[in-house]
């Protein structure tokens, strides 16, 4: 290869299929254009002359890579037993220090399991055991390695409320709380204490003595502390695990006090105050949706719980809390909300797509198909939210990382 | 009498798949043609356009069991309780038994032992955890409408009832102990049955009859253990003690089946397979598999699919088949599987499963692909009476949405 030729963009054309960008309405008959791994141009009748490469995608559907703003990929492994899962680091309600980074089995099969339902990004939490859990990471399914992988480190601060933060444990210098009230308090604790190591800090960097303040506390609580001040500073939001109305209004309060970001994670009966989650400007990574009555904080969960929060003017993504729901089964979230829920297609496929990517702070990269954004998308045989189609597919940031070989008309 | 006329059906059975007519008189299919005459008096029903399957059959549930973490639905006090039967923890109360119907699942077998957990580390269930009931999903007063009472017992094999007993003193600790403990309750089964024999009513052990009348049923072949599998190894034993007892045998949830596929077509044992996108939690899921329907049916193993409510709702069955359809599984093979070949495995195919003359009129009524969510039900019949849908006569409407079909 002349060096005149490395030079050059390699350009891809994807020719034929139905494109669903999300962001714009659907196109037919649609080619989509690549450009080191970026789209370069999506349109009908975009020029093929200077295309190196062009796909045949007739009859097929393209659409978005999904996100799943909420899964466990990798740090509970599959095929193994629970004895396995490096999720929840339940030592103390109160695990601000560690990362979920470094509990992530990268090889782990539902990597793959997530490219064969069309995810390509996801972010990555610790448990719910905690109040405070550790910090989550955004990352893409597959890629040349780890570092291009990741989207963003930290993507948020893991809590859990109810169910989760709630437990019953003792024993420890930090015993669980057995109340909301005592969920309550330990995070207004833990962000009191922020407050306070930031403000010594401000002190000792304007050049006041050391020795008495910030750098008189452990390592540990001191990694833990430096993570809550990017919580603080709204670098990050509190991610939370939270189900009903006693957890929002406390949430929202805390919000008040504090000045931090949040995110409801699950939010099962978040419907029900959806008009003070809309105006809080809180979204909601809702599911996983099952629809049956199986356990007692289901018991005012409705199929069309996504949807009328979508309505109020939340911004809603679904997740699969994998392995709850397995990763490829992300779009099929969506299909139950359409089927049982009585959604548009159009409105669900944002849910799956261009929201989350609102959610990870990163819409400008990946969540729609639009000029200058990531070229992470997925082929499938036919609507994305159709049980039957599947995923013949997928590419991320233009390279193809699963499925077979597609027919190459040039 | 009630004619349907003009729609795509589905019979499952031996008139397989027509353009026609259904004639219903009472709770009884009359006629299934391409051209039915409507006989004087008669209501006729233009479903042009329309699909109509038979009432679809969830072939292993714990509907009206497990509610709201209520679990009901296994004893976990004891490694075995052959003696327990699963409607007397039946709460017709459950919400989710109006949730199947609306979904056009009709029929449902309630198995004893519990659905499997999302969240915690094993289920609730026990070796035998007892004698099994075909429902339909219909209720009578407080009462649902019991198709077959003694329908089959439940076993189950493996991991769960090792780890669920794991901490107790009486085990069991290893798959050695849990098949032991089988073979005992069936060799005293056995005896029993021999000293039945011999005597007359009055000699009868009342407390021992209800302890191994169950089994002894089995032994007898007048009714099949339904076992919990997931490892070959597992699915291996079931089969050892089918031989050793001469016992006829259901593989239940069968992860691994698709690996012992020839024999067990060979020896024409059936499976009820799922739920089959549950995800690969833990070593005795490692090798679940969409693409299992398919490879089932390809070695000509007859089965059934399941979604072991309320591990997954009742209503997502036809999407179950669905999926084993985008991974392979014919279309048609995948509809029996929800419908008669789950009827035979549990014991009802001479009532449901198929729209043919002389079986019960449980039909469901669909607009687009019954086994997809781009497909909406119209109507859901039962026992001949519309239960969803068709109740303003004429008028077409969706449960889901509310909304009039078009």
């Amino acid at each position: 290869m002349n060096k005149l030729n490395s030079m050059k963009k390699r350009t891809i054309a994807f020719v034929g299929a139905t494109i669903l960008p999300v962001t714009s309405p659907a196109i037919q008959n649609g080619r989509l254009l690549v450009e080191d791994g970026i789209i370069a141009a999506i349109g009908p009748d975009i020029p093929l002359d200077e295309v190196d490469e062009i796909i045949d995608c007739s009859g097929m559907t393209i659409a978005p890579g999904l996100i799943d703003c909420h899964a466990h990929v990798g740090i509970v492994p599959e095929r193994q037993d629970w004895e396995y899962s490096d999720v929840n680091e339940d030592i103390s309600p109160v695990t601000p220090y560690v990362r979920a980074r470094d509990g992530i089995d990268f090889n782990d099969i539902g990597f793959e399991e997530a490219l064969e339902g069309g995810v390509t990004s996801m972010i990555i939490h610790p448990g719910s055991s905690n109040v405070i859990g550790g910090l989550d990471l955004a990352v893409k399914a597959a890629g040349p390695s780890i570092e291009k992988r990741i989207l963003r480190d930290p993507a948020g601060m893991k809590m859990a409320w109810s169910r989760g933060g709630q437990r019953r444990k003792s024993g420890d210098s930090y015993p669980y709380p057995n109340t909301r009230m005592g969920v309550a308090a330990i995070l207004r604790e833990w962000l009191v204490k922020a407050q306070d190591y930031k403000n010594q800090k401000n002190q000792d960097l304007e050049g006041e003595a050391q020795g008495n303040g910030a750098s008189s506390i452990s390592a540990r609580e001191r990694m833990g502390l430096e993570n809550m001040i990017q919580v603080l500073n709204r670098e990050i939001p509190a991610r939370i695990h939270s189900m009903t109305p006693v957890d929002f209004r406390t949430m929202l309060r805390i919000k008040e006090e504090f000045g931090i970001e949040m995110t409801i994670e699950h939010g099962d009966e978040a419907y029900l105050m959806a008009e003070e989650l809309a105006e809080a400007g809180i979204p909601v990574i809702y599911g996983p949706f099952v629809g049956d009555r199986r356990v007692s904080f289901w018991r005012h969960a409705r199929p069309d719980a996504a949807l009328i929060l979508a309505r109020a003017g939340v911004t809603v993504a679904f997740q699969t809390d994998h392995p709850v729901i397995p990763i490829r089964d992300l779009r099929i979230q969506g299909s139950l909300v359409m089927r049982f829920g009585g959604g548009e297609p159009d409105e669900i496929l944002r849910m799956l797509t261009i929201n989350g990517a609102k959610i990870m702070g990163l819409d400008h990269r990946i969540g729609s198909l639009e000029v200058g954004k990531d070229a992470d998308f997925a082929i499938y045989t036919g609507h994305p939210l159709a049980v039957q189609s599947r995923v013949e597919a997928v590419y991320i940031d233009g390279q193809q990382v699963y499925g077979d070989k597609l027919r190459r008309i040039q | 009498m009630l004619l349907l006329r003009g729609a795509k059906i589905y019979t499952c059975g031996p008139q397989g798949t027509l353009l026609g007519s259904i004639l219903i008189k009472g709770t009884k299919i009359l006629a299934v043609a391409e051209r039915l005459d409507p006989p004087d008096g008669a209501d006729v029903l233009d479903v042009k356009g329309k699909i109509i399957t038979p009432g679809f059959i969830d072939a292993h549930s714990h509907l009206g069991t497990a509610i709201y973490g209520e679990q009901d639905s296994c004893e976990t006090s004891q490694v075995a309780t052959p003696h327990l039967h699963i409607l007397d923890s039946f709460d017709p109360m459950d919400l989710s038994i109006a949730d199947a119907l609306t979904g056009g699942i009709t029929t449902v077998m309630l198995h004893p032992g519990g659905p499997q957990s999302f969240g915690k580390i094993v289920e609730n269930i026990n070796i035998i955890p007892g004698q099994s009931a075909v429902i339909k999903t219909v209720l009578q007063g407080a009462k649902p409408q019991v198709l077959k009472e003694y329908a089959g017992v439940k076993m189950a094999f493996g991991e769960h009832p090792k780890r669920v007993f794991s901490e107790k003193a009486t085990g069991p600790h290893t798959r050695m102990k849990v098949i032991a403990v089988i073979r005992e309750y069936l060799y005293e089964a056995r005896k029993w049955l021999n000293e039945q024999a011999t005597k007359n009513e009055n000699g009868v052990n009342r407390v021992k009859s209800l302890k191994y009348g169950a089994l002894a049923q089995v032994l007898q072949g007048k009714l099949k253990a339904h076992i919990h599998v997931h490892k070959i190894r597992d699915i291996q034993a079931a089969l050892n003690l089918a031989d050793e007892f001469n016992i006829s045998i259901v593989l239940e949830h069968a992860t691994e089946a698709d690996q012992l596929a020839e024999e067990l077509a060979s020896r024409q044992i059936s499976c009820v397979l799922g739920p089959i996108a549950f995800s690969r939690r833990g070593t005795e899921l490692a090798n679940i598999s969409l693409q299992t329907p398919a490879r089932l049916a390809e070695a000509g193993v007859k089965f059934a699919l399941m979604t072991d409510h309320p591990t997954y709702p009742s209503h997502q069955l036809p999407l179950f088949a669905g999926m084993a359809v985008r991974e392979g599984l014919d279309y048609e093979q995948a509809l029996l599987a929800i419908t008669r070949y789950a009827a035979e495995i549990i014991g009802v195919g001479d009532r449901v499963g198929s729209l043919e003359e002389g079986k019960d009129a449980d039909l469901v009524v669909h607009d687009g692909d019954p086994l997809d969510v781009t497909g909406k039900i119209c109507g859901v019949m039962c026992n001949g009476q519309w239960l969803r849908g068709y109740r303003d006569q004429g008028i077409l409407y969706d449960w889901t949405t509310g909304r009039e079909c078009k």
